[in-house]
């Protein structure tokens, strides 16, 4: 197993705990989902958590891998950051897509029928982001496979 | 423009050189032995840098391991 493959590895175990402790709380809120509309419309503290919570995912995604971009590539070699850089395109391109598509749209059209709670936008963006970020390392994964297939 | 390939010949430079490993070129040029094995079988086209560390580790020119056929 070469380098690129055990970080495919880790990261894909990382994205998943990211799932599993994602569900835990998307069922939590679910569960509390009153209690959490009383919350988020009676304490601006909790609006304001909320918000600073999307807003750092938002500077995250955007800002994160040119902070993180030597450290994410550290030990790659050319051809291994190519691949590396592909995969994260593809997962960029899923994030952005469904977004737009399935977040705007489904806000767009639920909201004309039936006000749509506000943990529904904040889930989607979540699930969607995690999604893209289990896409990378499986990407990598099919062509380590491939490569070691054609060997 | 015809679309041309670039073509190399590690894989006979390699034996020409006392048979030296995948492995032992691709330590000797600092990059995976998948990475070797992608360019010799012409699926991945290496940087300038990389393919001049492959010349200079057989002691030739760039040009003399890789070319471009129309």
């Amino acid at each position: 197993m070469n380098r690129l493959q055990k970080k495919a590895w880790r990261d894909l175990g990382l994205c998943l705990c990211g799932v599993v402790v994602g569900c835990v709380v998307f069922f939590y809120l679910i569960h509390n989902a009153d209690k959490m509309k009383t919350a988020f419309l009676e304490h601006p503290n909790v609006r304001l958590l909320v918000l600073l919570f999307i807003v750092a995912i938002g500077v995250w995604m955007s800002i994160g891998p040119f902070i993180m971009k030597k450290r994410l590539l550290k030990g790659l070699d050319e051809r291994e950051q190519l691949i590396y850089q592909k995969a994260k395109m593809v997962s960029d391109s899923v994030y952005s897509g469904l977004s737009v598509t399935l977040v705007m749209g489904s806000l767009f059209w639920l909201g004309i029928k039936t006000p749509v709670p506000i943990y529904i936008p904040v889930c989607a963006f979540v699930a969607i982001a995690f999604l893209a970020e289990v896409i990378k390392p499986l990407m990598i994964l099919m062509q380590c496979k491939r490569e070691q297939a054609d060997e | 423009m015809s679309e041309e390939r670039l073509t190399n010949q590690v894989r006979r430079m390699r034996f020409d050189a006392g048979e030296m490993t995948q492995q032992a070129l691709a330590e000797r040029v600092g990059v995976t032995r998948q990475t070797i094995i992608a360019i010799e079988q012409g699926n991945y086209t290496p940087s300038l840098t990389l393919a001049m560390r492959i010349a200079r580790t057989f002691g030739k020119t760039v040009e003399d391991v890789f070319s471009l056929e129309a």
